[in-house]
C-alpha cells in the first residue's frame, strides 16, 4: 500500500484525492493530498482530463453516437457513458440518463438494487439498478486511476468512500456492495461532513489553537442534491484534544440544483408573461444560464444589478432564434433570501409532507425549502445523556455551537452565508451567547475527497480522528402479544438494538430477549433507525413508535440448519464493522450465528 | 447560414453573446493563442523576426526593409494546438450533425 485515496462519491459530482503513506513522516507536517484530474468523454471522440466527473451514466442506444466515439484509454467498448459527456448527451435525451443515484440510493421506498433508472425511460430501454449506477461511477474513478498511475494498482491501496451522514445503515451496505461490483478491495466509508472537517484540519495543522475544549463546532454541507448537518464537539483524551461527532440531522433532498432550478423556473415564468414560451431543452439551457448568472451577481465584489441570460435559437436560425431574459440580483436576493434561507425563529420547524394514500413513486425531495427551519429542527434534537456536559446548549434546549465550517459549491455565495451566519446569531443571542466563529475551508468542492484521504492517513495514526460511533439509534420491531382485534393490526413495539454511537469495530448482545426461529424458513423482523431518540440502551424496549423512529427496510434471516428442526431460540447480537457497517446477527444459545440480511426488496407497507 | 441583416442589433447582440462565449471557451481549450510580438500596442517597436507572414508593414513604408515601427497589432500565433484525435470511424465531413426531435 502506498496511497490512500479519497473518493466523494457525490449526487452530481464525484471527486478524488489522494495521498502518500509516509512511514516517517513527521506527524505535525501537513500531509500532501492531491486532487486527480479524472479522464472522461467530453464529447464523442473526446477524452479529456477533468477536475470533477459528473455523476452521470448515460445508458446508449444504436443512434446515440457514431461507433467507435466512446472508446476510453481503458476500454474500447464501454457499455455506458459517465461523466460530462452523459451529462451533455442527456440533456437531449433524458429517457437514457441516470442521475442522481445517490438519492435513488438511499429512498428505502424502492427496490434499490432492481434495475429501475432511469426512473422514466421508454420501453425498450435497458435498465441498471441505483447500487449498478454508483457502481459504474466508482469503476470509472478506480480506471482513471489505473490509468493515471501504472506504479500503484487501484486494488493494492487504501479507499475511503464518502457518504452523506444522513445515510442509513441500508445505504451504507449498499454504496459498499457498489464498491465491491466495482472491483475495490480495501474500503471503508467515512461520512461527508466528517471529511469535510478533516479537509479543514488537513490545511490547519495547528488546529489544536484554532478551538478549544468544549467548543462546539456545526458541519453545514449543502452539495448538490442533499443537505447534511453533523456537531462535532472537543473532547479532551488522555490530555489532549480529541474530536467526537455528536450528531448528524436527517436525509434532507434539497440542494443547489433545487435552488437554481428554482431560478429558471421563475426566469421562465417572466417569460411567459411577455408571451414566450420555452420547452423542456430550452429550460434546460435556461436552468445552466441561471447557475453562471447567479454565481456572477453573487460573486465577491460583484456590482451589477443585473445579468443577462440568453438561450441561443434552435436550428440554424441561430441568432433569430435567440430569446433573452435577465436575472435581477432582487430576484436571486429574494428566491434564496426567502424561500431556501428565510430568517425564521428557532422554534420554526419545517412542515412534514402529508402523506397521501396515493403518493407518487419518486424521489422523496424535502417538502420543506427552507434550509434554515431544518437547522433549527436538527440543533433542537433530542440530547443524549452521553453527550450531556459536551454538547453546549441554550435555555431552551437548542444546540449552540461555537464554530461552524461550510462545505459544498452552494456555499461560495456569500450571501447564503452570510444569511445563515444571521440566522444562526439571531438564535444564539436568544439564548445568551455569544455569535459563532467561522472555520475558513478553502476548495468547498473538493474538501469531501481531500478530507477523505486525510482521514485515510489518521487511520493509519499519522493525523487526529474523530470519534463518531453509529449516528442512529437502531430498533427491530416486535409484535406485542395482545388479544387480536379484527382489522387492527397488534401493536408494536420497537427492541433497541444499536445505541447511538455504537463505536466501530465493537459488538453488543442484546439482553433479556429470545425469539423462536423456525429452521429452514425466512423470518423477517421490520427495522427502525431514530437520529433524535439518544438515550435508548441496548434491548430497551419502545412502546410508543411515534414521529420519532423511520422504518428502514425490513431485515430477514433463514435458519438452516442440519442438526435441528422446529424452533430453534435465539438472541441477537450487533456487530458495527471497522468499514463502519452494521450487522445484526441471531445467536443460538450454543454460539452458532447466522446473519441478517436487509431486504431491499420490499417495503412493509406503512 | 443565416442571414442577420434584419435583425435588430439588440437581438444580434444578445445572440453573440453566448456565440463569443462558446466559441472563446472552445478556442482556448484546443488553442492557446500567443501575440507575434509580445508588446505594447501604439509603443516603438523593432520585430525580430522579418517574415512577411509574421510581421507586416503598413503605412509609408520605405523602399528598404524598415527596422521598427509603432505596433499597431500584436498578431496572434497558435502557441500550442491540442486537437482531440479523429475517430477513423468517423466521417470528418459533418460539421454538425442533423438533429431531429421526436415528440
Amino acid at each position: 500500500m502506498k496511497y490512500v485515496i479519497g473518493i466523494d462519491l457525490g449526487t452530481t459530482n464525484s471527486a478524488l484525492a489522494y495521498a502518500e503513506i509516509k512511514p516517517d513522516a513527521d506527524r505535525f507536517d501537513a500531509p500532501d493530498v492531491r486532487l486527480m484530474e479524472i479522464p472522461q468523454l467530453v464529447n464523442p471522440g473526446e477524452v479529456r482530463d477533468e477536475p470533477l466527473l459528473p455523476s452521470s451514466l448515460y445508458i446508449p442506444g444504436q443512434s446515440d453516437f457514431p461507433g467507435g466515439s466512446l472508446v476510453l484509454p481503458w476500454n474500447p467498448e464501454p457499455e455506458f457513458v459517465t461523466g460530462r459527456l452523459a451529462q451533455k448527451r442527456g440533456v437531449e435525451n433524458a429517457g437514457r440518463l441516470v442521475t442522481s443515484a445517490k438519492s435513488w440510493l438511499s429512498h428505502s421506498g424502492v427496490d434499490r438494487t432492481a434495475p429501475i433508472l432511469p426512473w422514466n425511460a421508454p420501453e425498450g430501454v435497458r435498465k441498471v439498478s441505483p447500487v449498478d449506477a454508483s457502481a459504474e461511477y466508482l469503476k470509472h474513478l478506480r480506471q482513471a486511476w489505473d490509468a493515471k498511475m501504472p506504479d500503484a494498482p487501484f486494488t493494492e491501496q487504501k479507499v475511503l468512500v464518502t457518504v452523506p451522514a444522513s445515510f442509513d445503515a441500508v445505504a451504507r451496505e449498499l454504496t459498499l456492495e457498489a464498491a465491491k461490483h466495482a472491483g475495490f478491495r480495501d474500503v471503508a466509508l467515512l461520512e461527508e461532513p466528517q471529511a469535510a472537517f478533516y479537509a479543514w484540519i488537513q490545511r490547519h495543522q495547528d488546529w489544536r489553537e484554532r478551538v478549544k475544549l468544549g467548543d462546539l463546532i456545526l458541519v453545514v454541507d449543502i452539495g448538490g442534491g442533499t443537505t447534511d448537518f453533523t456537531l462535532i464537539a472537543v473532547t479532551e483524551q488522555a490530555g489532549e484534544l480529541a474530536l467526537e461527532r455528536m450528531a448528524v440531522g436527517e436525509h434532507i433532498l434539497l440542494g443547489g440544483d433545487n435552488m437554481d432550478l428554482a431560478l429558471a423556473r421563475l426566469v421562465a415564468d417572466q417569460l411567459a408573461q411577455k408571451g414566450t414560451r420555452i420547452d423542456a431543452f430550452q429550460l434546460h439551457a435556461l436552468w445552466q444560464n441561471c447557475r453562471v448568472a447567479k454565481e456572477k451577481l453573487l460573486a465577491p465584489g460583484a456590482k451589477s444589478k443585473e445579468q443577462p441570460v440568453t438561450i441561443l435559437g434552435k436550428g440554424t436560425g441561430l441568432v433569430g432564434g435567440t430569446i433573452k431574459a435577465a436575472v435581477t440580483r432582487d430576484d436571486v436576493d429574494h428566491l434564496l433570501g426567502e424561500g431556501f434561507f428565510p430568517r425564521v425563529a428557532s422554534s420554526d420547524l419545517p412542515q412534514r409532507q402529508r402523506r397521501f394514500g396515493l403518493q407518487e413513486i419518486g424521489l422523496p425531495y424535502a417538502a420543506d425549502a427552507a434550509v434554515t427551519k431544518h437547522l433549527a429542527q436538527f440543533l433542537r434534537q433530542q440530547a443524549s445523556s452521553a453527550e450531556h456536559e459536551r454538547v453546549r446548549r441554550g435555555a431552551s434546549g437548542l444546540a449552540a455551537p461555537t464554530h461552524v465550517l461550510f462545505n459544498g459549491g452552494v456555499l461560495h455565495a456569500r450571501l447564503i452565508r452570510d444569511r445563515l451566519f444571521e440566522v444562526l446569531n439571531a438564535w444564539l443571542g436568544e439564548e445568551g451567547f455569544s455569535p459563532v466563529q467561522p472555520l475558513v475551508g478553502e476548495d468547498l468542492m473538493h474538501a469531501v475527497s481531500r478530507g477523505a484521504a486525510y482521514y485515510g492517513l489518521a487511520l493509519q495514526g499519522k493525523g487526529v480522528r474523530i470519534r463518531g460511533g453509529v449516528p442512529r439509534t437502531y430498533y427491530v420491531g416486535i409484535e406485542s402479544s395482545m388479544p387480536a382485534v379484527p382489522g387492527i393490526p397488534a401493536p408494536l413495539k420497537a427492541l433497541t438494538v444499536a445505541p447511538f454511537g455504537m463505536e466501530e469495530g465493537t459488538s453488543v448482545a442484546i439482553p433479556g430477549r429470545e425469539f423462536g426461529l423456525i429452521v429452514g424458513e425466512p423470518a423477517e423482523f421490520r427495522f427502525f433507525s431514530s437520529t433524535v431518540r439518544k438515550n435508548d440502551p441496548p434491548g430497551a424496549l419502545i412502546e410508543d413508535l411515534g414521529d420519532d423512529l423511520q422504518e428502514l427496510s425490513p431485515i430477514e434471516v433463514n435458519l438452516t440448519s442440519e442438526d435441528d428442526t422446529g424452533t430453534v431460540p435465539v438472541s441477537f447480537e450487533t456487530v458495527v464493522t471497522e468499514t463502519g457497517v452494521l450487522q445484526l446477527w441471531c445467536v443460538a444459545r450454543d454460539g452458532r450465528r447466522w446473519k441478517l440480511e436487509f431486504n431491499v426488496r420490499e417495503r412493509v407497507a406503512q | 447560414m443565416e442571414d442577420i441583416a434584419g435583425y435588430s442589433d439588440d437581438q444580434v447582440g444578445a445572440a453573440v453573446r453566448g456565440l463569443h462565449e462558446q466559441a472563446r471557451e472552445s478556442l482556448s481549450r484546443y488553442v492557446k493563442l500567443d501575440p507575434v510580438i509580445d508588446g505594447v500596442e501604439g509603443t516603438f517597436t523593432k520585430p525580430a523576426v522579418s517574415d512577411p507572414a509574421a510581421v507586416k508593414f503598413v503605412g509609408n513604408v520605405p523602399a528598404g526593409k524598415p527596422s521598427g515601427g509603432l505596433l499597431r497589432h500584436k498578431g496572434w500565433r497558435a502557441g500550442k494546438i491540442d486537437l482531440p484525435p479523429l475517430n477513423p470511424k468517423q466521417d470528418a465531413a459533418i460539421i454538425a450533425p442533423a438533429e431531429i426531435e421526436i415528440e
